[in-house]
Protein backbone atom coordinates (compact mmCIF):
# COMPACT_ATOMS: atom_id res chain seq x y z
CA UNK A 1 0.00 0.00 0.00
CA UNK A 2 1.31 3.80 -0.76
CA UNK A 3 1.30 6.03 2.33
CA UNK A 4 -0.04 8.49 0.32
CA UNK A 5 -3.13 5.71 0.22
CA UNK A 6 -2.84 4.71 3.55
CA UNK A 7 -3.32 8.18 4.82
CA UNK A 8 -7.08 7.96 3.63
CA UNK A 9 -7.75 6.20 6.91
CA UNK A 10 -6.93 8.98 9.25
CA UNK A 11 -9.78 10.54 11.06
CA UNK A 12 -9.83 14.08 12.49
CA UNK A 13 -8.24 13.70 16.16
CA UNK A 14 -6.09 11.05 14.74
CA UNK A 15 -1.95 11.64 16.36
CA UNK A 16 0.46 10.30 13.78
CA UNK A 17 4.06 9.79 15.24
CA UNK A 18 6.86 9.45 12.45
CA UNK A 19 9.99 7.72 14.01
CA UNK A 20 13.04 7.73 11.91
CA UNK A 21 16.86 7.35 11.77
CA UNK A 22 19.67 10.21 11.06
CA UNK A 23 20.02 8.71 7.62
CA UNK A 24 16.49 8.60 6.33
CA UNK A 25 14.21 9.31 3.89
CA UNK A 26 12.15 11.88 6.23
CA UNK A 27 11.86 15.09 3.83
CA UNK A 28 10.50 12.48 1.10
CA UNK A 29 7.96 11.40 3.82
CA UNK A 30 7.57 14.71 4.50
CA UNK A 31 6.88 15.76 1.59
CA UNK A 32 4.36 12.99 0.53
CA UNK A 33 2.25 13.05 4.16
CA UNK A 34 1.82 17.01 3.51
CA UNK A 35 0.98 16.25 -0.82
CA UNK A 36 -1.55 13.77 0.78
CA UNK A 37 -3.17 15.63 3.56
CA UNK A 38 -3.40 18.99 1.48
CA UNK A 39 -0.83 21.47 1.69
CA UNK A 40 -2.76 24.60 2.29
CA UNK A 41 -4.07 22.93 5.50
CA UNK A 42 -1.05 22.89 7.62
CA UNK A 43 0.55 24.49 10.46
CA UNK A 44 4.04 24.10 10.92
CA UNK A 45 5.07 23.81 14.32
CA UNK A 46 8.85 24.23 14.26
CA UNK A 47 10.93 23.16 16.83
CA UNK A 48 14.59 24.70 16.28
CA UNK A 49 14.37 24.58 12.80
CA UNK A 50 14.10 21.31 12.41
CA UNK A 51 11.96 22.12 9.26
CA UNK A 52 15.34 23.80 7.61
CA UNK A 53 17.23 20.92 6.56
CA UNK A 54 14.07 19.13 5.48
CA UNK A 55 13.41 22.20 3.27
CA UNK A 56 16.35 22.47 1.87
CA UNK A 57 17.07 18.87 0.68
CA UNK A 58 13.48 18.56 -0.75
CA UNK A 59 14.94 21.74 -2.62
CA UNK A 60 18.24 20.45 -3.82
CA UNK A 61 15.56 17.01 -4.97
CA UNK A 62 14.53 19.78 -7.37
CA UNK A 63 10.64 19.72 -5.61
CA UNK A 64 8.34 22.83 -5.30
CA UNK A 65 8.27 23.82 -1.66
CA UNK A 66 6.70 27.36 -2.47
CA UNK A 67 3.94 25.55 0.00
CA UNK A 68 6.32 25.84 2.85
CA UNK A 69 6.99 29.93 2.53
CA UNK A 70 3.68 30.15 2.60
CA UNK A 71 2.38 27.79 5.18
CA UNK A 72 1.60 29.30 8.89
CA UNK A 73 5.17 28.76 10.63
CA UNK A 74 5.33 29.15 14.57
CA UNK A 75 8.50 28.56 15.64
CA UNK A 76 10.14 26.97 18.78
CA UNK A 77 13.62 29.33 18.91
CA UNK A 78 15.64 28.78 16.48
CA UNK A 79 17.36 31.48 14.06
CA UNK A 80 16.14 30.72 10.74
CA UNK A 81 13.80 33.85 9.55
CA UNK A 82 11.75 32.12 6.60
CA UNK A 83 8.43 31.37 5.84
CA UNK A 84 5.13 32.96 7.17
CA UNK A 85 6.22 33.31 10.64
CA UNK A 86 2.98 33.78 12.75
CA UNK A 87 4.31 33.81 15.98
CA UNK A 88 7.14 32.41 17.81
CA UNK A 89 8.02 30.64 21.38
CA UNK A 90 11.20 30.14 23.44
CA UNK A 91 12.00 27.18 24.50
CA UNK A 92 15.14 27.87 26.30
CA UNK A 93 12.67 29.72 29.02
CA UNK A 94 11.05 28.21 31.99
CA UNK A 95 9.56 24.91 30.97
CA UNK A 96 6.38 25.85 32.79
CA UNK A 97 5.73 28.99 30.57
CA UNK A 98 6.53 27.71 27.28
CA UNK A 99 4.39 24.63 27.58
CA UNK A 100 1.73 26.85 28.81
CA UNK A 101 2.23 29.11 25.64
CA UNK A 102 2.30 26.30 23.26
CA UNK A 103 -0.89 24.90 24.96
CA UNK A 104 -2.45 28.14 24.53
CA UNK A 105 -1.45 28.78 21.01
CA UNK A 106 -2.73 25.52 19.94
CA UNK A 107 -5.91 25.34 21.35
CA UNK A 108 -6.97 28.85 19.71
CA UNK A 109 -5.14 27.44 16.66
CA UNK A 110 -7.18 24.58 16.08
CA UNK A 111 -10.33 26.22 17.54
CA UNK A 112 -10.12 28.83 14.55
CA UNK A 113 -9.47 26.47 11.86
CA UNK A 114 -11.04 23.15 12.74
CA UNK A 115 -10.01 20.20 10.28
CA UNK A 116 -6.20 21.93 10.29
CA UNK A 117 -3.05 19.37 10.64
CA UNK A 118 -0.34 20.45 12.66
CA UNK A 119 3.19 19.18 11.78
CA UNK A 120 5.86 19.40 14.31
CA UNK A 121 9.58 18.75 13.67
CA UNK A 122 11.81 17.49 16.39
CA UNK A 123 10.41 18.38 19.40
CA UNK A 124 12.74 16.03 21.01
CA UNK A 125 15.72 18.75 20.81
CA UNK A 126 13.87 20.01 23.54
CA UNK A 127 15.04 18.11 26.09
CA UNK A 128 18.84 18.15 26.31
CA UNK A 129 18.28 21.98 26.54
CA UNK A 130 16.59 21.47 30.20
CA UNK A 131 19.08 18.75 31.12
CA UNK A 132 16.95 15.83 30.50
CA UNK A 133 14.65 16.67 33.15
CA UNK A 134 12.09 13.85 33.44
CA UNK A 135 9.84 15.95 35.00
CA UNK A 136 10.02 18.10 31.60
CA UNK A 137 9.82 14.97 29.52
CA UNK A 138 6.51 14.04 31.48
CA UNK A 139 5.07 17.92 30.46
CA UNK A 140 6.11 17.80 27.07
CA UNK A 141 4.08 13.98 26.83
CA UNK A 142 1.43 14.92 28.51
CA UNK A 143 0.67 18.21 26.57
CA UNK A 144 0.68 16.00 23.47
CA UNK A 145 -1.89 13.09 25.63
CA UNK A 146 -4.25 16.92 26.82
CA UNK A 147 -5.29 16.80 22.86
CA UNK A 148 -5.46 13.53 22.22
CA UNK A 149 -9.38 12.87 21.08
CA UNK A 150 -9.70 16.61 19.63
CA UNK A 151 -11.63 16.19 16.92
CA UNK A 152 -10.71 19.74 15.54
CA UNK A 153 -7.40 18.58 14.02
CA UNK A 154 -4.73 15.97 13.21
CA UNK A 155 -1.52 16.20 14.32
CA UNK A 156 2.24 14.25 12.97
CA UNK A 157 4.90 14.43 14.94
CA UNK A 158 8.95 13.40 13.34
CA UNK A 159 10.96 12.06 15.77
CA UNK A 160 14.36 11.15 15.19
CA UNK A 161 14.15 7.76 17.31
CA UNK A 162 18.31 7.37 17.36
CA UNK A 163 18.68 10.32 19.01
CA UNK A 164 15.66 11.09 21.08
CA UNK A 165 15.32 10.60 24.79
CA UNK A 166 13.97 6.82 25.21
CA UNK A 167 11.31 7.58 27.62
CA UNK A 168 9.99 10.77 26.18
CA UNK A 169 9.92 8.37 22.74
CA UNK A 170 8.19 5.26 24.44
CA UNK A 171 5.76 8.21 26.03
CA UNK A 172 4.45 9.22 22.67
CA UNK A 173 4.32 5.94 21.05
CA UNK A 174 1.52 5.19 24.08
CA UNK A 175 -0.29 8.22 23.37
CA UNK A 176 -0.12 8.25 19.91
CA UNK A 177 -3.15 6.75 17.85
CA UNK A 178 -0.80 5.53 14.94
CA UNK A 179 3.18 5.19 14.89
CA UNK A 180 4.86 5.00 11.69
CA UNK A 181 8.64 3.99 11.42
CA UNK A 182 11.07 4.61 8.60
CA UNK A 183 14.07 2.57 8.64
CA UNK A 184 15.89 2.96 5.33
CA UNK A 185 13.64 2.87 2.66
CA UNK A 186 11.29 0.89 4.44
CA UNK A 187 7.96 2.33 6.21
CA UNK A 188 6.66 0.03 8.63
CA UNK A 189 2.79 0.77 10.40
CA UNK A 190 3.85 -0.01 13.77
CA UNK A 191 0.76 0.88 15.92
CA UNK A 192 -3.05 1.56 14.45
CA UNK A 193 -6.47 1.63 16.01
CA UNK A 194 -6.82 -1.20 13.07
CA UNK A 195 -5.44 -4.21 14.06
CA UNK A 196 -5.32 -4.98 10.40
CA UNK A 197 -3.10 -2.20 9.53
CA UNK A 198 -0.30 -3.07 11.92
CA UNK A 199 2.81 -4.05 10.46
CA UNK A 200 2.21 -3.45 6.56
CA UNK A 201 4.63 -1.83 4.74
CA UNK A 202 4.13 0.90 2.92
CA UNK A 203 5.83 2.81 -0.26
CA UNK A 204 6.84 6.15 0.10
CA UNK A 205 4.26 7.75 -2.87
CA UNK B 1 -5.86 -19.90 28.92
CA UNK B 2 -8.14 -16.96 28.15
CA UNK B 3 -7.44 -13.73 30.25
CA UNK B 4 -11.00 -14.14 31.82
CA UNK B 5 -10.17 -17.49 32.99
CA UNK B 6 -7.04 -16.39 34.51
CA UNK B 7 -8.97 -13.89 36.13
CA UNK B 8 -11.18 -15.83 37.98
CA UNK B 9 -8.69 -17.95 39.42
CA UNK B 10 -7.21 -14.59 41.06
CA UNK B 11 -8.11 -14.64 44.39
CA UNK B 12 -6.29 -11.67 45.52
CA UNK B 13 -3.01 -10.63 45.30
CA UNK B 14 -0.60 -7.95 43.16
CA UNK B 15 -0.86 -8.04 39.31
CA UNK B 16 1.42 -6.78 36.99
CA UNK B 17 0.76 -5.77 33.82
CA UNK B 18 3.71 -4.67 31.58
CA UNK B 19 3.16 -3.38 27.94
CA UNK B 20 5.66 -2.98 25.00
CA UNK B 21 4.62 0.99 23.88
CA UNK B 22 3.11 0.71 20.90
CA UNK B 23 1.13 -2.40 21.83
CA UNK B 24 -2.58 -1.83 22.89
CA UNK B 25 -3.10 -2.16 26.85
CA UNK B 26 -6.00 -0.54 26.75
CA UNK B 27 -8.19 -3.20 25.68
CA UNK B 28 -7.01 -5.81 28.67
CA UNK B 29 -7.44 -2.38 30.70
CA UNK B 30 -10.96 -2.60 29.05
CA UNK B 31 -11.40 -6.24 29.53
CA UNK B 32 -10.25 -6.12 33.13
CA UNK B 33 -12.48 -3.74 34.15
CA UNK B 34 -15.85 -5.15 32.75
CA UNK B 35 -14.61 -8.66 33.99
CA UNK B 36 -14.62 -6.70 37.81
CA UNK B 37 -17.95 -4.52 37.63
CA UNK B 38 -19.73 -8.20 36.08
CA UNK B 39 -18.92 -9.91 39.10
CA UNK B 40 -19.68 -7.06 41.42
CA UNK B 41 -16.63 -6.31 42.71
CA UNK B 42 -15.43 -2.72 43.10
CA UNK B 43 -12.79 -1.33 40.54
CA UNK B 44 -10.60 1.83 41.84
CA UNK B 45 -8.46 3.16 39.32
CA UNK B 46 -4.92 5.47 40.60
CA UNK B 47 -4.68 7.31 37.79
CA UNK B 48 -0.98 8.97 36.89
CA UNK B 49 -1.11 11.81 34.55
CA UNK B 50 -3.49 11.50 32.39
CA UNK B 51 -3.19 7.45 31.45
CA UNK B 52 -7.18 7.15 31.92
CA UNK B 53 -7.75 9.78 29.16
CA UNK B 54 -5.38 7.61 26.65
CA UNK B 55 -6.53 4.47 27.18
CA UNK B 56 -10.74 5.94 27.00
CA UNK B 57 -9.40 7.66 23.42
CA UNK B 58 -7.87 4.89 22.46
CA UNK B 59 -10.83 2.65 22.92
CA UNK B 60 -13.18 5.75 21.68
CA UNK B 61 -10.81 5.45 18.20
CA UNK B 62 -11.37 1.55 17.81
CA UNK B 63 -15.22 2.31 18.52
CA UNK B 64 -15.10 0.79 22.49
CA UNK B 65 -16.60 3.17 25.78
CA UNK B 66 -15.72 2.71 28.88
CA UNK B 67 -18.74 2.88 31.43
CA UNK B 68 -16.17 5.86 33.28
CA UNK B 69 -19.10 6.86 35.18
CA UNK B 70 -18.98 3.54 37.62
CA UNK B 71 -15.57 4.02 38.10
CA UNK B 72 -14.35 5.87 41.62
CA UNK B 73 -10.82 7.75 40.05
CA UNK B 74 -8.18 8.97 41.91
CA UNK B 75 -6.18 11.51 40.01
CA UNK B 76 -2.48 11.42 40.63
CA UNK B 77 -0.90 14.69 38.26
CA UNK B 78 -2.15 15.49 35.08
CA UNK B 79 -5.26 17.20 33.76
CA UNK B 80 -7.94 15.63 32.00
CA UNK B 81 -10.41 14.56 34.49
CA UNK B 82 -12.24 11.67 33.73
CA UNK B 83 -13.75 9.16 35.92
CA UNK B 84 -16.29 9.77 39.25
CA UNK B 85 -13.08 11.74 40.45
CA UNK B 86 -12.86 11.38 44.21
CA UNK B 87 -9.57 12.63 45.18
CA UNK B 88 -6.21 13.96 43.91
CA UNK B 89 -2.80 13.44 44.65
CA UNK B 90 0.48 14.90 43.10
CA UNK B 91 3.17 13.09 41.38
CA UNK B 92 5.42 13.00 44.34
CA UNK B 93 8.55 11.46 45.77
CA UNK B 94 7.45 12.23 49.37
CA UNK B 95 6.34 8.61 49.84
CA UNK B 96 4.92 8.95 53.24
CA UNK B 97 2.98 11.87 51.88
CA UNK B 98 1.81 10.07 48.77
CA UNK B 99 0.44 7.51 51.67
CA UNK B 100 -1.19 9.94 53.60
CA UNK B 101 -2.97 11.26 50.91
CA UNK B 102 -3.99 7.89 48.93
CA UNK B 103 -5.27 6.40 52.93
CA UNK B 104 -7.62 9.97 53.37
CA UNK B 105 -9.11 9.61 49.99
CA UNK B 106 -9.25 5.64 49.62
CA UNK B 107 -10.79 5.99 53.16
CA UNK B 108 -14.35 6.91 51.61
CA UNK B 109 -14.00 3.99 49.68
CA UNK B 110 -13.57 1.75 51.95
CA UNK B 111 -15.17 -1.97 51.65
CA UNK B 112 -18.61 -2.57 53.20
CA UNK B 113 -19.22 -5.93 54.66
CA UNK B 114 -21.32 -7.95 51.46
CA UNK B 115 -19.36 -6.06 48.88
CA UNK B 116 -17.47 -7.48 45.97
CA UNK B 117 -13.70 -7.74 46.17
CA UNK B 118 -11.81 -4.14 46.16
CA UNK B 119 -10.50 -4.19 43.04
CA UNK B 120 -7.32 -0.83 42.42
CA UNK B 121 -5.87 -0.08 39.04
CA UNK B 122 -2.88 2.06 38.66
CA UNK B 123 -2.25 3.54 35.64
CA UNK B 124 1.17 5.49 34.45
CA UNK B 125 3.12 3.33 37.02
CA UNK B 126 6.38 3.78 34.77
CA UNK B 127 5.21 8.07 34.50
CA UNK B 128 4.84 7.71 38.45
CA UNK B 129 8.45 5.83 38.73
CA UNK B 130 10.45 7.61 36.20
CA UNK B 131 10.93 10.84 38.49
CA UNK B 132 13.23 8.78 40.26
CA UNK B 133 14.05 5.77 39.40
CA UNK B 134 17.93 7.12 38.19
CA UNK B 135 18.53 7.45 42.59
CA UNK B 136 19.04 3.70 44.08
CA UNK B 137 17.87 4.51 47.16
CA UNK B 138 14.39 6.47 46.22
CA UNK B 139 13.67 3.38 43.85
CA UNK B 140 14.19 0.92 46.59
CA UNK B 141 12.53 3.23 49.20
CA UNK B 142 9.33 3.22 46.68
CA UNK B 143 9.31 0.05 46.62
CA UNK B 144 9.42 -0.61 50.38
CA UNK B 145 6.86 2.29 51.35
CA UNK B 146 4.46 2.09 48.46
CA UNK B 147 4.22 -1.33 45.95
CA UNK B 148 4.82 -3.88 48.50
CA UNK B 149 2.52 -2.30 50.96
CA UNK B 150 -0.14 -2.37 47.88
CA UNK B 151 -2.78 -5.10 48.91
CA UNK B 152 -2.27 -5.74 52.37
CA UNK B 153 -4.28 -2.62 53.33
CA UNK B 154 -7.66 -3.85 52.39
CA UNK B 155 -7.03 -4.17 48.75
CA UNK B 156 -8.00 -7.39 47.71
CA UNK B 157 -6.43 -7.22 43.94
CA UNK B 158 -4.03 -4.33 42.47
CA UNK B 159 -2.88 -4.15 39.40
CA UNK B 160 -0.37 -2.33 37.91
CA UNK B 161 0.33 -1.29 34.40
CA UNK B 162 3.60 0.06 33.12
CA UNK B 163 5.23 1.03 29.74
CA UNK B 164 8.04 -0.86 29.48
CA UNK B 165 9.69 1.71 28.04
CA UNK B 166 9.94 4.46 30.38
CA UNK B 167 11.35 2.55 33.49
CA UNK B 168 14.85 1.49 33.64
CA UNK B 169 15.35 -2.53 33.40
CA UNK B 170 16.22 -2.59 37.93
CA UNK B 171 12.65 -0.95 38.33
CA UNK B 172 10.96 -3.24 35.66
CA UNK B 173 12.97 -6.49 36.94
CA UNK B 174 11.83 -4.71 40.67
CA UNK B 175 8.01 -4.79 39.58
CA UNK B 176 8.28 -8.33 38.70
CA UNK B 177 10.08 -9.78 41.51
CA UNK B 178 7.27 -8.03 44.14
CA UNK B 179 4.53 -9.25 41.92
CA UNK B 180 2.04 -12.49 41.80
CA UNK B 181 1.29 -12.11 38.61
CA UNK B 182 3.24 -10.74 35.91
CA UNK B 183 1.75 -10.34 31.70
CA UNK B 184 3.46 -8.89 28.98
CA UNK B 185 1.51 -7.51 25.88
CA UNK B 186 3.62 -7.42 23.32
CA UNK B 187 2.24 -9.04 19.61
CA UNK B 188 -0.23 -10.88 21.91
CA UNK B 189 -0.50 -11.37 25.62
CA UNK B 190 1.32 -13.85 27.57
CA UNK B 191 1.13 -14.76 31.00
CA UNK B 192 4.77 -14.75 32.22
CA UNK B 193 4.53 -15.71 36.04
CA UNK B 194 1.52 -16.90 38.37
CA UNK B 195 2.28 -18.34 41.83
CA UNK B 196 3.95 -22.24 41.32
CA UNK B 197 4.40 -21.44 37.70
CA UNK B 198 7.01 -19.76 35.99
CA UNK B 199 6.47 -21.09 32.33
CA UNK B 200 5.56 -18.50 30.15
CA UNK B 201 2.28 -19.36 28.57
CA UNK B 202 0.11 -17.19 25.62
CA UNK B 203 -3.70 -15.31 26.91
Amino acid sequence: MKLSEYLKNVVPGDMILVEHPSISLVPKVFHVITGAIGRDNIILLDILDGILSIKKELELEGLDVSYLEKAPRLTGSGRSKWGNVIGSIDVHSDPGIFLSKFERFSREYYSKHPGVNSIIVNPERVIPLHGMNPRLVLSMADLAAVFLGNRNRSVYYFINHETADGRYLCLLEEIFTRVLRLDGEKLTVEKSPNAGEEGLELEIG
Amino acid sequence: MPLEGLLRSVPEGKILVEYEPTRHPERIFHTMIKFYLDSGDVPLVVDVIDTLHVFAQHLAFQGVSLPLEKIPVIKCGGRVDLGNIIGKISVTDNFEYYLAQHARIARKFMKTPGEGRRVTFFLGTGKFIMTFQDDPYKLENYFETIFRGYGTKGDNISIFFVNRGVVNEHAVKSLEQDSNYVILVGDGMRLLKAPGRVKDEAL
